[in-house]
C-alpha cells in the first residue's frame, strides 16, 4: 500500500491531472455516480435518524427542563458525528464497492494493461479522478446530510416540545463552533478520500483473474469500513479529550 | 540503432517463476521478426517484457538505447518505461482489452490525448482516429461499444488502437488469433498498409499463424520453455531448428488436405 500511495502522489505531482480539461470531466462524472445518485439515500437516512435523535432526546429533556440542550445536541451528534459518519456509511456500500469492482473488472479484462500499454497513466486517468471526485461528492452528502437532518430536527422539535424556529436556530447556532464545523470538513474529505484510496487499491492490486472481481470488492468494502471506523472512534476520542481539556475538568480524567 | 537489446533476461508472472530465463535478445530500426513457439514457450511474456507490462526478474535490458528501469514486482503500479518510450511503441494484447464503457471512437481519443507525448489539438484527434479506423475497416462500427462487436471486430479495434500514435514498432500478440479467413484477408490488407514496404517499420509478432509471420518477418525466432532455440531466417530454419520445422511442414500438409475439396470446387 505504501508503493501504491507514493506511486499515486508520484503521478499527481509529475502529471498534474485535474489541470486537464478531460480528467476533470472524469471527476464530474463520477461526483455525479457517487453523489447526485445517493442524494435520496442520504436524505431518507437523514430524516430517519434526524426524527429518531430528536424524539429521543426531547422526551428526556422535557423531562429535565432543559430543552435549550437540543441545539447542542443536533450541533454535536447530528451534525458533526452523525453526517459524516452515516454518509461514509452509505458511500462505501455503494460507490467504493462499485469502485472496486470496476477497477478488478477492468483489469480481469485486460483494460489495464491495454492502457498502460497505450501510454496512459493509469493513475492519473483512472485512480485520481476517482478517488478526488468520490471525496469531493461525499462532502457535498454530508452537507446535503446535516441540512436534512438540521431541518428534519427542526420540525421534529416542533411537534415534541413546541421549540420556535427563531429558538431551535438560536441554540444551533450558540453550540455550534468552528471546531465542529472543521470536524466535520476535514472527517467527509479525509475518510472518504482514504476510503476511494483503499477501494482503488483493492482493484488494481488483483491479478487479473475473474475470481478476484468479487474477492476485491469484499475486501476493499471491509477495508474502509474498518478504517472509516476506527478513525472516526480516535477523532471523536480526541474531540472528547479536547473539549475535556477545554472545560476544565481535565485533572478528572 | 537497436531498440532493444537483452543479456540474460529473466522474467515470469511471479517472483519465483521462470518464464523466461537467460534470453538475449536484440532487435535493431527497421527488422520485423516473429517469435514462435506458442504460449507457454515465453514469447508472450518476452513481448511484455520488452513493452514494458512486466518487469524482468534479472538480467539487462535496453530499450532505444536507454536502459530500461528495474523494479520489484507488485511494484508497478505505473508503466515501467517512461512515456517518451512507451508512446514510440504500438502495442496489441492477446486480450483486446478495449475500454468497456465508451465507444470504440472515444476510446481510441482517449489513448491519443492521454497517451500521446505531444498536444493534439481537437481536429487532429479526429482525422488520426478516422484514418486508423478506415485502415482496419472498422469506420462503421466506431460508435459502438466492445460489447457490441464481434471478436474479429473487437480484434480489428485492438490492432487499430496499436497504430494511433503511429509508433516505431509494433507489438503484435497473436494478431490472426480467432479469425476466419476472410478476416485474415482484412487483417493482411491493413498489414500491408501499416509494415509493407516501410524500411524504418519495425514489428515483433508472437504468433503461431506461420504464413502471416513468413509474409511480413524476414526474421524468426522460436522459443521453448523460456528459451530461444533458434534466431534466423527462415531458410535456415529447416537446419537449425528441425523438430519446429517438421511442425510447420505437417501442418501444411493437414491444411492442403483440409483444402483440397475446396481446392477442387474453386
Amino acid at each position: 500500500m505504501v508503493s501504491y500511495f507514493r506511486a499515486v502522489a508520484r503521478a499527481w505531482v509529475v502529471d498534474r491531472p485535474l489541470g486537464n480539461r478531460d480528467i476533470q470531466k472524469i471527476v464530474l462524472r463520477q461526483i455525479y455516480f457517487t453523489g447526485s445518485q445517493a442524494f435520496r439515500l442520504v436524505a431518507l437516512a437523514a430524516v430517519v435518524l434526524g426524527i429518531l435523535v430528536i424524539a429521543q432526546s426531547s422526551a428526556q429533556l422535557q423531562r429535565l427542563g432543559g430543552t435549550e440542550e437540543i441545539g447542542s445536541i443536533v450541533a454535536g451528534l447530528l451534525f458533526r458525528e452523525s453526517a459524516p459518519f452515516i454518509t461514509l456509511m452509505v458511500v462505501v456500500s455503494r460507490s467504493v464497492s462499485a469502485m472496486a469492482s470496476e477497477l478488478a473488472t477492468m483489469k480481469a479484462n485486460g483494460e489495464i494493461d491495454s492502457l498502460r500499454a497505450s501510454g496512459v497513466s493509469v493513475l492519473s486517468y483512472l485512480v485520481i479522478p476517482r478517488v478526488v471526485g468520490g471525496a469531493l461528492s461525499t462532502v457535498f452528502l454530508a452537507m446535503h446530510f446535516a441540512w436534512v437532518s438540521i431541518m428534519v430536527g427542526f420540525f421534529s422539535a416542533r411537534i415534541f416540545v413546541d421549540l420556535s424556529w427563531s429558538s431551535y436556530f438560536e441554540y444551533l447556532l450558540v453550540s455550534l463552533s468552528a471546531m465542529d464545523v472543521t470536524l466535520f470538513f476535514a472527517k467527509s474529505l479525509v475518510l472518504s478520500a482514504a476510503a476511494f484510496f483503499i477501494a482503488t487499491y483493492c482493484g488494481l492490486r488483483t491479478t487479473g483473474a475473474a475470481f478476484e472481481v468479487p474477492q476485491a470488492t469484499t475486501k476493499a468494502v471491509v477495508w474502509s469500513l474498518m478504517f472509516c471506523l476506527v478513525a472516526q472512534a480516535l477523532v471523536s476520542l480526541a474531540y472528547f479529550l479536547h473539549a475535556v481539556e477545554a472545560s476544565g475538568f481535565g485533572g478528572l480524567l | 540503432m537497436t531498440i532493444w537489446k537483452t543479456s540474460h533476461l529473466s522474467a515470469g508472472y511471479n517472483p519465483t517463476e521462470g518464464r523466461i530465463q537467460n534470453l538475449n535478445f536484440e532487435l535493431a530500426r527497421g527488422e520485423r521478426v516473429a517469435i514462435l513457439g506458442g504460449e507457454r514457450s515465453g514469447s508472450y511474456m518476452l513481448l511484455r517484457v520488452l513493452c514494458g507490462l512486466r518487469p524482468r526478474r534479472e538480467g539487462e535490458l535496453r530499450v532505444f538505447g536507454e536502459e530500461a528501469p528495474r523494479l520489484e514486482f507488485f511494484d508497478d503500479w505505473e508503466h515501467i518505461f517512461p512515456r517518451s518510450l512507451r508512446t514510440r511503441m504500438g502495442v496489441a494484447l492477446e486480450r483486446d482489452g478495449l475500454l468497456a464503457n465508451v465507444a470504440i471512437r472515444e476510446g481510441f481519443e482517449t489513448v491519443i490525448r492521454f497517451g500521446g507525448g505531444r498536444l493534439w489539438d481537437v481536429a487532429q484527434v479526429r482525422t488520426r482516429v478516422q484514418a486508423v479506423l478506415e485502415l482496419f475497416g472498422i469506420a462503421a462500427l466506431s460508435r459502438f461499444r466492445p460489447h457490441q462487436l464481434s471478436l474479429a471486430e473487437r480484434r480489428f479495434a485492438a490492432l487499430a488502437r496499436a497504430a494511433l500514435l503511429e509508433p516505431e514498432v509494433y507489438l503484435f500478440e497473436g494478431p490472426s488469433k480467432g479469425l476466419d479467413d476472410r478476416d485474415r484477408e482484412r487483417l493482411v490488407y491493413a498489414f500491408d498498409k501499416l509494415v509493407v514496404g516501410r524500411s524504418d517499420q519495425s514489428l515483433i509478432m508472437a504468433t503461431e499463424d506461420w504464413a502471416l509471420a513468413m509474409r511480413y518477418c524476414p526474421r524468426v525466432v522460436v522459443m521453448e520453455e523460456g528459451r530461444i532455440i533458434f534466431d534466423g531466417i527462415w531458410a535456415d530454419m529447416a537446419k537449425g531448428c528441425p523438430q519446429y520445422w517438421e511442425s510447420i511442414t505437417n501442418s501444411l500438409k493437414r491444411r492442403w488436405e483440409l483444402d483440397a475439396p475446396l481446392r477442387a470446387v474453386v
